[in-house]
């Protein structure tokens, strides 16, 4: 492969592995939301397990599930500096329930696959 | 941390602001305060740990694209290619349009040197381009809207596989070539009919100024906008045609619609205006030297060419109704 070629591809799998992991960013912040978290403190918690989430990916991620009434937020601003901590409501849970039951099917047959030859 | 730093984070935590809805500005605004509060705070040991922070934030404009959740566009990749068609049909047919009724008007009224036609020619297709991208910009940004609006609403009900359009035959699709010729040569109507000097046309023979005209110039100027509309009219279909680009039901039944129109506007225009100059045999007469009486078979055949008219345009009419009909519905149910 030339260079450049390399470049390319090296880019696509940038891409490509980045649309991978995007799906999974819901599941791993819903699963983080038992307990009030504020965003700050959830990208570092995520970022500790292992889990890279960019802040300008994760803040309007979590508007957007409080909009789908999956969270509840309030602002916490006792504190030195304002905090908008974010936690799961009922509804919250159960799409959590459910969509860890999806991703333990999905893994399951996701090994199926690539066990193959 | 500085009062520079400060004012690079009010400019940042601003450019994703502006760009959201107003209920959330507030809201967003605060929060993204706080957070890169906290990402500068998490780096004591970089000097510029305000500039870092807001790099990897990125470009405000995606950031406010993530908060919105759609993307903001006026013409989406449904409309984009015909957009750009008829772009360039419309392009062609002004430049086309203005050369044809500037010559008109150069031919009666001879400009003073070549600069003043260049400029005025150059003046005249800047100005009318101008118009033309945003006419056609507009029309596009409020089929893109609908189209979004329709789209949200249609979703909600289940599609079903009778939604699938047929295959075309491909005697039902459309060529572009055909309505584009179409269109050039409505323009070129277009143009002649507004470049109106050649109404004003005056004909010296013998010290004797005659006005030869086939219409009464003041009724003339006053349809004019009748003319126009049947040709917009008629451009109308031919973008629906260009759009479809395959024979339908539906683009059949819009074509006789307004044709049917058009038919009525035109009805008016020959017969209902006044607008044929009821003195233009012996106005021809005098002109061409045959005296002063017209010539009576000339002036039988003026007399009667607006029933004329009249006839010829209900029986076009009533053939190509006909023709669109047969031929749609022969297409729909083809022969076994």
């Amino acid at each position: 492969m030339k260079e450049s070629d390399q470049d390319a591809f090296q880019k696509n799998f940038a891409n490509l592995s980045l649309e991978l992991r995007r799906g999974t960013l819901v599941l791993s912040v819903l699963s983080q939301l038992r307990k009030p978290q504020y965003g700050y403190s959830l990208v570092e918690e995520l970022g500790a397990k292992g889990i890279q989430a960019e802040p300008g990916t994760l803040y309007p991620l979590l508007r957007r599930l409080e909009a789908q009434q999956l969270l509840d937020s309030m602002w916490e601003t006792s504190g030195s500096k304002p905090r908008k901590y974010y936690v799961l409501t009922d509804n919250g849970r159960h799409m959590l329930d459910l969509l860890s039951q999806e991703w333990q099917t999905i893994t399951k047959h996701m090994i199926g696959l690539l066990k193959e030859e | 941390m500085g009062g520079v730093h400060d004012n690079l984070v009010e400019r940042y935590v601003y450019a994703v602001t502006k760009r959201l809805p107003t209920a959330q500005r507030q809201d967003v605004s605060m929060e993204l305060h706080s957070l890169i509060d906290e990402m500068v705070q998490n780096r004591p040991e970089d000097p510029e740990s305000v500039v870092t922070v807001l790099m990897e934030m990125g470009d405000p404009a995606e950031l406010a694209d993530r908060y919105r959740g759609v993307q903001r566009h006026l013409i989406g990749s449904g409309y984009f290619d015909f957009y750009i068609l008829v772009l360039k049909i419309v392009g062609f047919a002004v430049s086309l349009g203005i050369v044809i009724s500037l010559a008109i008007g150069f031919a009666f009224n001879p400009p003073e040197s070549v600069g003043s036609i260049i400029g005025n020619m150059v003046g005249t297709l800047f100005a009318a381009y101008a118009q033309a991208f945003a006419w056609i910009t507009a029309t596009f940004a409020i089929m893109e809207w609908n189209q979004r609006r329709l789209g949200k609403s249609e979703r909600l009900e289940q599609w079903s596989l009778d939604d699938l359009p047929d295959i075309p035959q491909k005697s039902a699709i459309i060529p572009h070539s055909e309505p584009i010729v179409s269109l050039v040569f409505l323009v070129v109507v277009f143009a002649i009919l507004n470049a109106s000097s050649w109404l004003l046309k005056v004909t010296q023979i013998e010290n004797y100024t005659h006005f030869i005209n086939p219409f009464v110039p003041e009724v003339f100027k006053r349809v004019l906008i009748l003319f126009n509309l049947t040709i917009a009219i008629a451009m109308g279909i031919e973008f629906a045609k260009l759009y479809s680009g395959v024979q339908t039901k539906r683009l059949a039944l819009l074509t006789i619609g307004l044709k049917l129109l058009s038919l009525c506007i035109s009805l008016y225009i020959v017969a209902g205006t006044g607008i044929w100059n009821p003195d233009f045999a012996i106005q021809m007469a005098q002109v061409f030297g045959e005296g002063t009486g017209a010539n009576p078979f000339f002036q039988k055949f003026w007399n009667n060419l607006p029933t004329f008219l009249v006839v010829v345009m209900i029986f076009g009419y009533v053939v190509e109704t006909i023709q669109t009909v047969w031929r749609t519905w022969n297409l729909r149910f083809p022969e076994k």
